[in-house]
């Protein structure tokens, strides 16, 4: 392994079996094969698939790789296979350096132990010496602003709480490389800023980053290289905002079939006995255009085709949005024509009903759009389309928080010296600071 | 900014930084235990307390015959069911090694016999206050000769070949439920397989208490506290080391299928 290689993956391999039971009895087999001097090989059982597969990459010391993929890539398999948690099938993860993993927060916390115990106990785990600990407690129970509660049981913490003491930890083993997967979301927004800014500490002091986020934003802004894992493959490496920008397209053209072959679906739909109205299609739409994806701040349209058996009133479209990345299967939105327009009276025949957002406030991601026609005072519901795909794609409009809000500065006795800096473009602060 | 590398695995060093690390685990852990319980050490013997009062109850009127021992009635059966209980703790302590340390296992790289370890040192500390109760009861009686000496042994013998075998047996007990429902009985009422609150001089039944590998440390550890000469020493030795080979095994066993076991433990399940 070369001088500056921290993390080099070669080849690497790793599969599970769908069936619970069956990864139990082949977790024996593979235990009598383990002992009988056999090897892992290529091939797969009934029931088991890769959940990554032929993975390779180096990463260099000081230089940062963002992960991205769909839930269920292997994000995450891979990251385990690189903290030692987990064993590739094939090929070899080779790491030089302390790893701080930052999997899941507070790795061994014991709830009876009070918080000064459970920051030796999970030092300890992560493999710092017992003087280094007290040497360093001070800066942890700073860092994770605990100084009144650490003493108390850790069961009397709020999870915020636990989550401080638990980066506060990771962050103090003096890690060479940082192993990050989605820890940066959790917390309050003071609490996140303050994650941030450790990570950008390390990275100045030549950590390395190995990141899983579903915020392109944070991607971006983090990451040297972006690797986008597809079913377990790497689908690409490269620069950190090409590789983003293919994976946001390949998201908008998955979403754009599939609304494609939904759309189809309901333009052939009959009105069945008994049912009054009918959704004929619904159609995400942009700058007039007919699109899969929204622009953060953008503007954003959805046209709800419906057909009517009869005149039908009073009537409401409702639109939910659910989120499939951040939050899933949240309702983030809700929206009702009764509500926000009025009630409608639909004519026997076809009707078309829109719903116009001037900027949309969600957040880069995808989400799953549900709409239904209503009925009454009671919503009876007359009609339900399920399973729309939206993609929302992000310019760095909402930065990293969880909507976007619309906004304008306006400054008093002070002049505006640089333009705006883009996402993913150095900081002139970061630059004064370093 | 130090970039510490961890030793290779299976290194004298790796062995070093896991005895250390077991060490700081069991400090840290063994408070959390006791930490609801006002008698605390009481329980360690507190079972082996009340089978003796009921089989001595037993024996006075006439149901159950102890047997010969050269040790009064209620020591010998005494020491015979705190050896069994330390056999028994012993073979579930890579399991629950493994259970309690869940948490830890499937999120952080560190050594998996330090786990291991940590348990041993609970349980050797549960041994040690038991055989500081037998010892205390058996001076207490007037027993203090030389022949003490091989209790201590017969109690390190019954730890020895109960962790040995658990460690065989705990990859399987983690991956079906149904052996260590199995174990679980076979442990709890497993006593009345051995020479503990009697001893059975023919037929079958002597023949399964015979074969019970904790038997010979039963007798043994009976004969050396009353200071008398063993009857079955080449026995005795070769228990003590089976229990030495096992745990040695064993400790490798687990060591090779630990990721196994812990991308098990992962997916959900047991």
């Amino acid at each position: 392994m070369a001088d500056d290689v921290c993390v080099e993956v070669q080849g690497v391999s790793k599969k599970f079996a769908r069936s619970l039971k069956r990864s139990f009895v082949y977790g024996a087999r593979d235990i009598a094969r383990l002992l009988l001097g056999g090897r892992d090989d290529d091939s797969l059982r009934p029931s088991e698939f890769w959940a990554v597969r032929d993975v390779s990459f180096v990463l260099r010391r000081g230089r940062s790789i963002g992960i991205v993929g769909q839930n269920g890539s292997g994000k995450t398999t891979l990251l385990r296979m690189i903290c030692g948690i987990l064993r590739p099938n094939l090929g070899h993860v080779r790491v030089h350096g302390r790893i701080a993993p930052m999997l899941a927060l507070g790795a061994g916390f014991k709830p009876v132990l009070s918080g000064r115990q459970n920051v030796f106990l999970n030092l300890a785990l992560l493999g710092v010496a017992e003087r280094d600990i007290r040497a360093r407690f001070d800066a942890i129970v700073d860092f994770a602003e605990l100084a009144d509660a650490i003493d108390a049981p850790l069961g009397t913490y709020s999870s915020g709480m636990q989550a401080r003491l638990g980066f506060a930890c990771a962050v103090h083993t003096e890690p060479s490389i940082l192993v990050v997967d989605e820890v940066l979301s959790v917390g309050d927004a003071k609490f996140r800023v303050k994650c941030r800014n450790k990570i950008n500490e390390l990275r100045r002091g030549g950590c390395s980053l190995l990141l899983v986020s579903h915020s392109p934003v944070l991607v971006e802004t983090l990451s040297d290289e972006c690797l986008w894992l597809r079913g377990g493959r790497v689908a690409a490496l490269g620069p950190a905002r090409e590789v983003q920008k293919r994976y946001e397209q390949d998201e908008v053209a998955q979403a754009a079939a599939g609304n494609e072959a939904k759309g189809a679906a309901l333009a052939s739909r009959q009105l069945t006995t008994g049912a009054r109205v009918a959704v004929r299609g619904v159609t995400l739409r942009s700058g007039g255009r007919d699109v899969a994806h929204w622009q953060v701040g953008g503007g954003g349209e959805l046209v709800v085709a419906l057909r009517a058996k009869e005149a039908t009133a009073p009537v409401s479209v409702n639109v939910m949005v659910f989120d499939l990345v951040h939050q899933v299967g949240e309702t983030v939105q809700l929206m009702m024509s009764s509500r926000d327009h009025g009630w409608l009276a639909l004519p026997a025949g076809d009707a078309e009903v829109a719903l116009e957002l001037s900027q949309v406030g969600l957040r880069a991601g995808r989400y799953r759009i549900k709409v239904s026609v209503s009925c009454g005072a009671l919503h009876d519901i007359l009609d339900v389309v399920d399973d729309v795909r939206l993609v929302v794609v992000d310019d760095g409009a909402a930065g990293h928080g969880t909507y976007f809000q619309p906004r304008a500065w306006r400054s008093v006795a002070a002049s505006v010296v640089a333009a705006p800096t883009a996402v993913g473009a150095d900081d002139p602060a970061d630059a004064d600071a370093g | 900014m130090t970039a510490a590398v961890p030793p290779s695995p299976g290194s004298f060093a790796a062995a070093r930084d896991a005895v250390a690390l077991s060490w700081r685990i069991f400090r840290r852990t063994i408070g959390a235990k006791y930490r609801k319980s006002f008698l605390g050490y009481f329980w360690m013997v507190a079972p082996a307390l009340l089978i003796t009062g009921g089989v001595v109850l037993a024996s006075d009127a006439g149901v159950v015959d102890p047997g010969s021992s050269p040790l009064p009635a209620m020591l010998s059966v005494f020491l015979g069911t705190l050896l069994w209980q330390v056999f028994a703790e012993a073979v579930d302590v890579p399991y629950q090694a493994f259970e309690g340390a869940r948490s830890y296992l499937t999120r952080v790289h560190f050594s998996r016999a330090a786990v291991l370890l940590a348990q041993l040192h609970e349980s050797l500390l549960t041994t040690a206050v038991r055989l500081l109760a037998v010892l205390v009861l058996l001076v207490a009686f007037g027993f203090w000769h030389p022949g003490l000496a091989l209790v201590p042994v017969a109690f390190a013998g019954a730890v020895l070949l109960g962790l040995g075998l658990g460690c065989f047996l705990m990859p399987v007990c983690q991956l079906f439920s149904d052996v260590q429902q199995t174990l679980k009985l076979v442990l709890a009422y497993g006593l009345f397989l051995t020479p503990a609150m009697y001893q059975p001089q023919s037929g079958w039944f002597a023949g399964i208490v015979g074969a019970n590998p904790v038997s010979p440390l039963i007798v043994a550890a009976r004969e050396a506290a009353g200071g008398v000469v063993l009857s079955q020493p080449t026995t005795f030795a070769l228990v003590i080391a089976a229990g030495v080979v096992a745990t040695i095994a064993g400790f490798a066993l687990v060591r090779a299928v630990a990721p196994i076991l812990i991308e098990r433990m992962l997916l959900g399940g047991r």
